[in-house]
């Protein structure tokens, strides 16, 4: 199965290199693989401890307190993740219309719609869907989204779920939140402790805990440093390449593979800019950062486009959002719970326009492209209010431009990509 | 006899006029107003603040400013809410209040507050989930800052005895709106459910004493009214936050074969059928009252409505439930299917209609033909 998934999408990525763009990009090699023949691996040990009955299963949405989950003996998967590379691989669809045929409207989360679809067409190992759950376990970070789906999943297998509530950050982001918030989180999370004592009979174990922040700690740090490099002019690596090792910090941050796995990534990248070899093989002439998750889909194409008028995205939300999902403090047991909520996608209009200003000066951008995606409202509703701020601020032009982060129906390539043609020609202009 | 339209012409002529409506109320009460736009905002602290609170809600009319600040995949009534603002439609308000429910409303909220819509302008902070105990203390120390910021700035302090007094105003009220829906469980009601959500709506919009003491007077004369024919296939809707932008669609209903008799959803059975226990301490019951996940299902768990569901169905015997889709609407979004299956399950014909289809009255009265063919067996 492994050698299976990673032959797959090693042609699937070759196929799509279709246009004049893909010439011009020079790829990341095997920090695009990597993350895939792990995730690989891990859905096989998943399904065989499952239908051994040696270890459980649990679903998590993304924003999930890792280090303490991989405490216990447990597989645990991510729908939403599930969804981006079902997304990528070109099956999205196939899977939302059976959740639409169920009555699931197409306004809603185009991860979910994925999810429930594979479960209502009845996937199983043969077709890459995750195993199926013992119990769930959700964090809701400003996605109420999250709550029902997880409510839906709890109802329809019949299994338990876990609400880690998380309050607004309703203040700057790096000012301390309300003592009863902060308190509410705790307790939360101590109950959370109990919850999965009762789920797998296991005791917790705190120093196996602390052994995992300090992976979750460390893979902060490197991926952090990994979308440092793009700071560099030109930039050594195209941001769209860097989606592809996402994965680790998203999933796995908790544990030694994801620093394993960031060691290799930075190891490429350390070794391109030695070599003086950049993400486009001739002149990079416009940067620009990218607001709102990726269209999954075409992971390859955007890029491409861009290339094809020498420019590049170098920095994007989703892959800066990680370091801040994976800062679990620099202290004792309490502390490593506090910080988890100061997540992009819980922040007000103003800390995210904040945010935008210090991510386009840091990586020296010209222009930015905003998504309106219709896959993720929590996501997609500030944008409006952050493309004019930002742009009044910065004096930078921006782009808006239609999506889905996950569903092809409500993304066209040839508005998109006429829009991205004619704003790099405003930009040559100014 | 009584002609209905006669007996509820102030409301309906409130709910057409309320931006005049209000200023005149305003003028004449010197009183401030604060708006609010979700059943989760403990009213009666405004009230005890010797505030107005005056329940936001969308009306059928083009969105256009909004549009620069609010995508159109936002549903209509954090657009509508946003787009009044915006254009000074309620200028009248002194203040907004949003709780913490859903991330439309949130997020129209926020650009509001940006654009600087009203003087004041709170974010009631709500936990999601309301079965643990750490939900409660959350619940309680926002709402405790909720409660101080209205002080804050009315001037007023919030005692024990004004909090008691807005209980007993709004707890009147829901009391009153509860007989009006009584009325309903008898085999020929007195007034058609679009007619019963004009009186409710008015009520949110300035529920105050002299609307209880109306409330009083139009108990009364519905016994005077003729009543509407057995015969007509009687209905519930069910549904988030219905109003003013969905009564023709009711009214479309009930033109031809139907009749609400009732309902689950936010502007109706979910507002009043709760009230603020008054033999507790009244910040204690007030708090109580609102921490209750089976007003929406936005809150976990959203379930719970569904035995709700089933006993209205039951004790309004009703033939056949409208499930009203607020289009882009997430929390109900994933309700509905397994509303549908509840009722399905319960034997209780169900027709789902999105609000996006609101506007083609003609389809939808198609469709409401071909759904009481189906309820009579024809």
């Amino acid at each position: 199965m492994v050698e299976e998934t990673k032959a797959g999408i090693d042609f699937l990525i070759e196929s799509r290199r279709v246009t004049e763009g893909a010439t011009k990009i020079n790829y990341l090699k095997r920090s695009k693989e990597i993350s895939g023949e792990y995730m690989a691996q891990y859905y096989q040990e998943a399904w065989e401890a499952k239908r051994s009955g040696k270890t459980k299963v649990c679903w998590v949405t993304v924003p999930f307190p890792s280090s303490l989950m991989y405490t216990f003996d447990i597989h645990v998967f991510e729908p939403e993740l599930d969804g981006v590379f079902a997304g990528f691989m070109g099956e999205a669809v196939k899977w939302q219309l059976h959740a639409e045929n169920k009555g699931y409207s197409r306004d809603l989360c185009s991860y979910a719609r994925v999810n429930l679809g594979r479960i209502f067409a009845g996937a199983g190992e043969a077709e890459g869907a995750m195993p199926p759950p013992d119990f769930l376990v959700t964090a809701r970070m400003n996605c109420t989204t999250y709550i029902h789906w997880w409510e839906m999943l709890s109802r329809h297998f019949n299994i338990p779920l876990f609400i880690l509530d998380g309050p607004f950050c309703d203040r700057p982001r790096h000012e301390p939140i309300a003592k009863h918030h902060e308190e509410y989180w705790i307790k939360r999370s101590y109950d959370l402790i109990a919850f999965l004592e009762e789920q797998t009979g296991q005791k917790f174990d705190r120093d196996r805990y602390m052994e995992n922040i300090g992976y979750e700690r460390e893979a902060r740090v490197l991926w952090d440093e990994i979308g440092k490099y793009s700071q560099r002019v030109p930039s050594p690596v195209n941001e769209f390449d860097l989606l592809f090792p996402m994965m680790p910090i998203c999933w796995w941050r908790g544990k030694k593979l994801a620093v394993d796995v960031y060691k290799e990534v930075k190891a490429e990248l350390q070794e391109r800019v030695d070599k003086g070899i950049t993400a486009l093989v001739k002149e990079e002439r416009h940067r620009l950062m990218l607001v709102s998750n990726p269209p999954w889909f075409r992971l390859e194409m955007l890029p491409q486009w861009l290339a094809e008028v020498d420019s590049v995205f170098v920095v994007s939300m989703i892959n800066r959002m990680f370091v801040d999902y994976a800062d679990v403090g620099e202290g004792n047991f309490e502390d490593t719970l506090r910080g988890f909520y100061r997540q992009y996608i819980n922040l007000d209009i103003e800390e995210r326009i904040k945010w935008g200003e210090e991510l386009i000066r840091d990586w020296k951008c010209d222009a930015m492209a905003l998504m309106d995606n219709r896959g993720c409202k929590p996501i997609a509703f500030p944008i409006p209010e952050m493309a004019m701020e930002l742009e009044k601020r910065l004096k930078i032009p921006c782009l808006r431009f239609e999506g889905n982060m996950n569903d092809p129906r409500d993304f066209n390539d040839q508005k998109v990509r006429a829009q991205f043609e004619t704003f790099i020609e405003l930009l040559e202009q100014r | 006899m009584k002609d209905i339209n006669e007996v509820i012409k102030d409301y309906v002529d409130f709910n057409k006029n309320t931006p005049e409506k209000m200023r005149e109320l305003k003028k004449s009460t010197g009183k401030k107003m604060i708006g609010w736009t979700c059943n989760f905002v403990p009213t009666e602290l405004i009230m005890a603040a010797g505030m107005v609170p005056v329940r936001i809600l969308s009306r059928p009319y083009s969105i256009t400013l909004a549009e620069t600040s609010l995508q159109s995949f936002a549903c209509n009534v954090s657009r509508s809410y946003l787009d009044q603002l915006l254009k000074g439609q309620l200028d009248y308000l002194d203040g907004v209040v949003t709780p913490k429910v859903c991330d439309p409303l949130q997020c129209a909220h926020d650009i509001q507050q940006r654009h600087d819509c009203c003087s004041y302008s709170h974010f009631v902070q709500m936990p999601a989930e309301l079965e643990s105990a750490p939900s409660k203390v959350w619940w309680e120390n926002d709402v405790m800052l909720f409660k101080k910021s209205l002080e804050d700035f009315s001037g007023n302090e919030i005692t024990e005895r004004d909090m008691k007094q807005a209980i007993s105003v709004s707890n009147t009220t829901r009391r009153l709106l509860r007989q009006l829906y009584q009325l309903r469980k008898e085999s020929s009601p007195p007034l058609y459910g679009y007619q019963v959500l004009q009186v409710v709506l008015a009520g949110m919009i300035a529920p105050t004493e002299e609307y209880n003491q109306k409330l009083e007077k139009l108990l009364k004369d519905l016994s005077e009214v003729q009543k509407i024919p057995e015969s007509k296939v009687r209905l519930m809707v069910i549904g988030s936050t219905i109003d003013f932008t969905e009564m023709e669609l009711l009214e479309e209903f009930e033109k031809t074969e139907g009749v609400f008799v009732t309902d689950d959803m936010c502007t109706g059975s979910r507002w009043i059928h709760r009230e603020v226990e008054t033999s507790k301490d009244p910040f204690a019951a007030i708090l109580d009252r609102y921490h209750y996940a089976g007003f929406c299902a936005a809150k976990y768990p959203g379930g719970i409505r569904f035995e709700n569901i089933k006993k209205l169905a039951k004790d309004y015997k009703v033939q056949g439930a409208v499930v009203i889709l607020e289009k882009f609407c997430d929390p109900f979004g994933f309700a509905t299917p397994d509303t549908e299956k509840m009722l399905k399950e319960s034997g209780i014909p169900a027709l789902m209609i999105e609000s996006a289809e609101v506007g083609a009255l003609g389809q939808a009265r198609t469709r409401a033909q071909g759904f009481f063919e189906m309820i009579k067996g024809v």
